[in-house]
C-alpha cells in the first residue's frame, strides 16, 4: 500500500466507526421490542456490523440509570394577573407602573378608624423556600428601622396566603428633584444644597449597611423643598430570587406615569456593575448620585469646573476612581458651598497619584497595583502618604513641635488597607515607616503632655495593625507588645490634669484592651489577658465614677465585654461568659451613634453573639446556640453584601457560617449544615487565593472543608465527600511531613481518616474502612501524646472511633 | 502594567469575563489550570490510593477560582465547557509528570460512570488516548465526553451547551461511553 492508500484506509475505518456510533444511537431511540427486527432489516446481511452495534447497545443500556425527570427548566413568565382588590387592611387602587422589583399601586390603608394613602408594591418574585421568606421578613424588619426624614419609610410588608409578597411604603407626592429645580429655577447654590440633602440621606442608610441600588431622578422627589428618597429596597434578598430580572428589567416598563421630559429615567443613572446585574453596593449609589448631579448641573452652564469634576469623579466608570463613599462626595460639595476647592479637581488627582506610583518603587507596589482596580484610592493614597511622610521626615524636627504629626494620613490609609486583599506586604512597609516616625518622636522627651498622649495613641494604633487579634493584622505580636508597653509607660507618666484626665483614661483603656487581645490571640496567655482586662475594667469604673459617659466610653465598654466574654469562654467559664455577652447585647444601641462607624457596632454585636452561641453549645444547649449563631451570620452577611470588597468581613462571614454548621451537625441536621459549609469553604478558598500566605485562612479553610465532608457523609453524598476527604488527608500528611509535632494537624488528619473510614464503611468496604480507622486511632494516640489537644475533643473522638471499630472491625 | 497572571484580582476578572472580555476569560482559565494541577499534584503524591474522579477535582478547582456554585446554572455550564479541554490537559499533564518521576507506573484511574459502580476503573492516560481516537472519528461525540468527564457537566447542562435536546444528548452519551469502554476493553 502506498501513502494515499493508507490514508484512505484510515478514513474508511473512521467512517465505519462513525457509522456504528450513529446506528447505535438511532437504535437506542427505537422501541426495544422492535429494535432487533429493524436492525436486521438494515444490517442483516452484515453479521459483523450487526454484532458490533448490538454490543454497543448492550453496554449503553447497561450504563443507563433509571429515567428521571431531570431538572425542570425555567418556565416562561406569565402575563401579570390583575391584583387582588384588597390585601389585609390595604385597598388596592390605580396602578402606578412597574419597578425593578414589581408592580406598584396606589393603595389606601384603612382599618375602619383611620385611612391613610400608601403605595403597595406587589413583588415579582416568589420565595422558593421558607428560609428565603424568613430572610425577606427580617430584611423588611431591618429596613423598617431605617428612619430618616429624607427617606420614604417602609410601613409594612408581608406575604399573602397565595404566596404573593408585598411591600407598603409611605405615599409621598412631589416632582422629581430635576423637575423641581427647573420649575423653581433654583440657583446653582440651592440646587447643590438640595442635592446635598439627598446625599446625607443616602449616607445615613449606608452607615446602617443599606445600599439603595436604584437611585434615579424619579426616586428622588421634592416635598416642601426637602428631597425625599423613595424605593429604598430590600434589593439584596429580592435579587437573589430573581437574577434575570435584575439584569434585564432596568428601564421602567409597563404602564405608569410617563417620565417628564428631562427626567432622565433611563439606564444612565445605573452603574455599570448594576447593569450587569450585580448586587447593589454603596459604590453604585455613588455612581447614580454622580449622574444625578450632572443632570442637575446641566441647567447651569456657568457651573465651575471643580464642581463638574466632582460629579465626574462620582460617576467614574471605574469604581476605584469614584469617591469611596457618598459622605466623601457630600464633603466635597460642602467644601464647595463653603468656598473651598473641591478635592476631586485639586490639580488632577488621578494624574498626580499615577505619577507618584510610577516614581515610587515599592518592592511590592507592582503586585499591589493589580488591586488598584479594586481599591485604587486606598493604595494611591498610601503611596502619597508615604511620600508625604518622607517629606515630613526631611523637614523634621520642627514638625513634631508644631503638633502636626507627619504620619496622620499614613494611619488612615493603613486602616483602610486592612480591608483590602493582598496588601500585607504594602502594609508591612507602611507600618515600618510609621514605626520609624514614632521612634523619632518618642525620643523627644520634653514634648507637652497633649503630644505625649497623642504619641501613645499613635503607638497603640500601630500596635493594633501589627498584632490585630482575630483580624487581618500583620502577625507581628512582639512588635505590638513592645509598642503597647511604651505607650502604657508614656500614658502613665503624664500628669493627671483636669484637661487631660478623661482622654488619658480612655487611652489607658484602649491600651489595656488591645494588650488583652494580643495576649489572647497571639500567645494564648490567658493570665496576661485576664490581668490586662482587669486593668481596663478598673479604668472604665473610674471613668464611670466620674460621670463621664460619652459614645466612645460606651463603645469601649462594649469592647471590654467582647474581650471579657471571650476570655471567660477560653477559661471554660461558659455561664459567666454568656452573662457578660448577653448583658452587653441588651445594652447595645439599635443604631450607631453619629460619630461611630456602623461597622464597629456590627462587628461587636457579631462577636458578642459568637460568645453567647459558644457558651450555649458548651452548656449542651445546641438549639439556643443555633439561634445566636444564625443571628450573627445574618448580621455579617448583610454587612458583607453592602461591602463586598471588605476581606475582613468576608472572612468573618465564612467563619460564622462554619460556626453555625457545627451545632447543626451535632443535632444531626446535616441537610441544613451542608450548604452553609459549602459556601464557607468556597468563600475561604477564594480568600486563600487572594492571601496565599495567610496561615489562619488555610487553617479555617481546612476545618470548613473537613466539616463539609462530614456533613456530606451524613447525607450519604459520598461521591462529593470523598475528594474533599482525600485532599484533606493529602494536605495534613504534607503538613506533618514539614512539622511532625503539629498536634492540631495530627488530630485533623485522624478526623479526616476516620471520616473517610465512615464513608468506606457505609459503602460496604469494610477492609478499607478498618485500615483507615486503625490509622486514625494511631494518629489520635500520637496527637494525645503531645498533650496539646483539649480533653473534651479527644475523648469524644476516641469514643466514636472505638464504637465504629467495634461495629465494623470485630474479628 | 501587565495584568495577566494570578496576581490579577479575581472579582474584577470574573466581572470582565462575564461581560465578554476574552483576555479576562483566558486569565481565569489559566488560574483554573494552575489550581487544578496543584490539587491533582497534592492528591497524587499523598498516601491516598490514586483513584481520581476528574469531574470532582475539576469542580473543586473551579469552585475555588470561580465560585461556580453561585453562578446561574447556564452560565456555569458554559464556563465549565470552555474549560473542559484545558482541564483534561491539566490532569493528563499532571499524571504524566507524576509517572515520569516514579520507577513503576502506579494506577491512576478514573471511571466514566455516574454512579461509580459496576464499571472497572480506567487508566487515565489510556482513557485520554482512546478519547483522542474518538475525536478523530467524531469530534462532537468526543467533545460531549470531555464535557461530561472532565468538566463534570450533567446531561442537561451538556445539552444546553451543545444545543441539542437532553434526550438526544443522553443517547449520544450512552453510545459514546459504550464505544470508549469497548475500545479500552473495560467491559467483559
Amino acid at each position: 500500500m502506498n501513502a494515499p492508500e493508507v490514508v484512505d484506509e484510515l478514513k474508511r475505518a473512521r467512517e465505519y466507526e462513525r457509522l456504528l456510533l450513529d446506528a447505535a444511537e438511532q437504535a437506542l431511540d427505537w422501541d426495544p421490542g422492535q429494535r432487533e427486527a429493524r436492525l436486521a432489516e438494515d444490517y442483516g446481511a452484515d453479521e459483523a456490523t450487526l454484532g458490533r452495534i448490538r454490543d454497543l447497545l448492550a453496554i449503553a443500556e447497561a450504563g443507563r440509570p433509571a429515567r428521571s425527570a431531570g431538572p425542570s427548566l425555567a418556565t416562561a413568565p406569565d402575563a401579570d394577573p390583575p391584583p387582588p382588590p384588597r390585601i389585609g387592611p390595604y385597598r388596592i387602587g390605580e396602578p402606578l407602573g412597574a419597578s425593578r422589583r414589581g408592580r406598584r399601586f396606589a393603595a389606601e390603608y384603612s382599618d375602619g378608624l383611620y385611612t391613610r394613602p400608601v403605595i403597595l408594591e406587589l413583588l415579582r418574585s416568589g420565595f422558593s423556600s421558607e428560609a428565603l421568606e424568613a430572610r425577606f421578613a427580617r430584611e423588611c424588619q431591618a429596613l423598617a428601622n431605617l428612619r430618616h426624614p429624607q427617606i420614604a419609610r417602609l410601613l409594612d410588608s408581608g406575604v399573602t396566603a397565595e404566596g404573593q409578597a408585598y411591600l407598603v411604603t409611605e405615599r409621598l407626592q412631589g416632582p422629581s428633584i430635576v423637575e423641581h429645580a427647573a420649575a423653581h429655577a433654583l440657583s446653582l447654590r440651592d440646587t447643590v444644597d438640595t442635592f446635598l440633602g439627598t446625599c446625607d440621606a443616602v449616607a445615613h442608610a449606608h452607615a446602617r449597611l443599606f445600599a439603595h441600588g436604584d437611585i434615579q431622578p424619579r426616586n428622588v422627589i421634592v416635598v416642601d423643598d426637602q428631597p425625599k428618597l423613595l424605593d429604598f429596597g430590600v434589593t439584596g434578598v429580592l435579587e437573589s430570587t430573581m437574577p434575570a430580572v435584575a439584569a434585564t428589567a432596568l428601564p421602567g416598563s409597563g404602564p405608569g406615569p410617563d417620565p417628564a421630559p428631562g427626567d432622565g429615567r433611563d439606564q444612565g443613572t445605573t452603574s455599570p456593575a448594576r447593569r450587569r446585574g450585580e448586587p447593589a453596593t454603596t459604590l453604585d449609589d455613588v455612581y447614580s448620585l454622580g449622574v444625578l448631579l450632572q443632570t442637575l448641573l446641566a441647567r447651569h452652564p456657568d457651573a465651575p469646573p471643580d464642581l463638574r469634576a466632582g460629579a465626574e469623579r462620582a460617576r467614574a466608570a471605574d469604581p476605584a476612581a469614584r469617591y469611596p463613599t457618598v459622605a466623601a462626595l457630600g464633603d466635597d460639595l460642602r467644601r464647595w458651598l463653603g468656598g473651598h476647592t473641591v478635592r476631586a479637581h485639586a490639580g488632577g488627582w488621578r494624574y498626580a497619584a499615577g505619577k507618584a506610583i510610577a516614581r515610587h518603587r515599592l518592592a511590592t507596589g507592582l503586585a499591589a497595583l493589580a488591586l488598584v482596580l479594586l481599591a485604587g484610592t486606598a493604595i494611591t493614597l498610601a503611596v502619597l502618604a508615604l511620600r508625604s511622610a518622607e517629606a515630613g521626615a526631611r523637614t523634621a524636627p520642627g514638625v513634631a513641635a508644631t503638633g502636626a504629626f507627619p504620619d496622620e494620613r499614613l494611619f488612615d490609609v493603613l486602616d483602610r488597607l486592612e480591608r483590602v486583599p493582598r496588601t500585607q506586604a504594602l502594609r508591612r512597609e507602611l507600618a515600618a515607616q510609621a514605626q520609624r516616625d514614632l521612634d523619632r518622636l518618642a525620643a523627644d522627651g520634653d514634648a507637652p503632655p497633649e503630644q505625649q498622649l497623642e504619641l501613645a495613641e499613635r503607638l497603640r494604633r500601630l500596635a493594633q495593625l501589627q498584632g490585630a487579634p482575630d483580624g487581618n493584622g500583620l502577625g507581628d505580636a512582639a512588635a505590638a507588645r513592645a509598642n503597647l508597653a511604651r505607650a502604657t509607660a508614656l500614658t502613665e507618666a503624664i500628669a493627671d490634669t483636669r484637661a487631660l484626665r478623661d482622654a488619658r483614661a480612655l487611652t489607658a483603656v484602649r491600651l489595656a484592651l488591645l494588650e488583652a487581645g494580643v495576649a489572647r490571640s497571639a500567645s494564648a496567655d490567658l493570665r496576661a489577658t485576664e490581668a490586662a482586662l482587669a486593668r481596663a475594667r478598673d479604668r472604665l469604673d473610674t471613668l464611670r465614677a466620674r460621670g463621664t459617659s460619652t459614645a466612645e466610653a460606651a463603645a469601649l465598654e462594649r469592647e471590654w465585654a467582647v474581650e471579657q466574654a471571650t476570655l471567660l469562654q477560653r477559661q471554660g467559664r461558659y455561664r459567666e461568659s454568656r452573662e457578660v455577652a448577653s448583658a452587653a447585647l441588651a445594652a447595645m444601641p439599635a443604631a450607631p451613634a453619629a460619630a461611630d462607624p456602623g461597622e464597629r457596632l456590627v462587628l461587636q454585636r457579631a462577636r458578642l453573639l459568637e460568645q453567647v452561641a459558644a457558651s450555649r453549645l458548651a452548656a449542651g444547649q445546641p438549639a439556643e446556640s443555633i439561634a445566636a449563631h444564625r443571628e450573627r451570620l445574618e448580621l455579617l452577611e448583610r454587612a458583607a453584601r453592602t461591602h463586598p470588597e471588605d476581606v475582613v468581613l468576608g472572612r468573618r462571614v465564612a467563619r460564622a457560617g462554619a460556626a453555625l454548621a457545627e451545632p447543626l451537625l451535632a443535632l444531626d441536621r446535616a441537610a441544613e449544615a451542608e450548604p452553609l459549609l459549602a459556601q464557607s469553604r468556597a468563600r475561604l478558598g477564594q480568600l486563600m487565593l487572594l492571601e496565599p500566605d495567610d496561615r489562619t485562612l488555610v487553617r479555617d479553610h481546612d476545618s470548613a472543608a473537613l466539616a463539609h465532608a462530614q456533613a456530606l457523609v451524613r447525607l450519604r453524598r459520598f461521591r462529593e465527600a470523598e475528594p474533599i476527604l482525600r485532599l484533606s488527608i493529602a494536605d495534613r500528611s504534607a503538613g506533618l511531613d514539614a512539622d511532625p509535632l503539629d498536634a492540631r494537624q495530627r488530630r485533623d488528619l485522624a478526623i479526616a481518616r476516620a471520616s473517610l473510614g465512615d464513608l468506606r464503611a457505609e459503602q460496604g468496604q469494610r477492609r478499607d474502612a478498618c485500615a483507615l480507622y486503625a490509622q486514625a486511632a494511631s494518629d489520635l494516640e500520637r496527637a494525645r501524646a503531645t498533650g496539646k489537644i483539649p480533653r473534651l475533643d479527644e475523648d469524644a473522638g476516641v469514643r466514636r472511633l472505638r464504637a465504629q471499630q467495634a461495629r465494623y472491625c470485630a474479628p | 502594567m501587565p495584568d495577566t497572571g494570578p496576581q490579577q484580582d479575581r472579582v474584577q476578572l470574573l466581572r470582565a469575563a462575564r461581560s465578554g472580555d476574552e483576555a479576562a476569560r483566558r486569565t481565569l482559565l489559566g488560574l483554573c489550570y494552575t489550581e487544578l494541577r496543584r490539587l491533582a499534584h497534592r492528591l497524587l503524591r499523598s498516601d491516598v490510593a490514586p483513584h481520581l474522579r476528574p469531574s470532582e477535582i475539576v469542580h473543586e478547582a473551579a469552585q475555588r477560582v470561580l465560585d461556580v456554585d453561585r453562578m446561574e446554572w447556564r452560565e456555569r455550564a458554559h464556563f465549565l465547557a470552555t474549560a473542559a479541554a484545558m482541564m483534561r490537559q491539566a490532569l493528563v499533564d499532571e499524571v504524566r509528570r507524576y509517572r515520569a518521576t516514579r520507577q513503576a507506573t502506579p494506577p491512576v484511574t478514573t471511571t466514566m460512570d455516574e454512579s461509580g459502580e459496576g464499571v472497572a476503573p480506567l487508566d487515565l492516560e489510556q482513557f485520554d488516548a482512546a478519547l483522542r481516537e474518538l475525536q478523530a472519528i467524531d469530534a462532537e461525540r468526543a467533545r460531549l465526553v470531555e464535557l461530561r468527564v472532565f468538566a463534570g457537566l450533567t446531561v442537561e447542562e451538556a445539552a444546553e451547551v451543545l444545543e441539542f435536546s437532553p434526550v438526544t444528548i443522553r443517547r449520544r452519551w450512552d453510545v459514546s461511553r459504550a464505544w470508549l469502554l469497548r475500545r479500552l476493553a473495560a467491559v467483559p
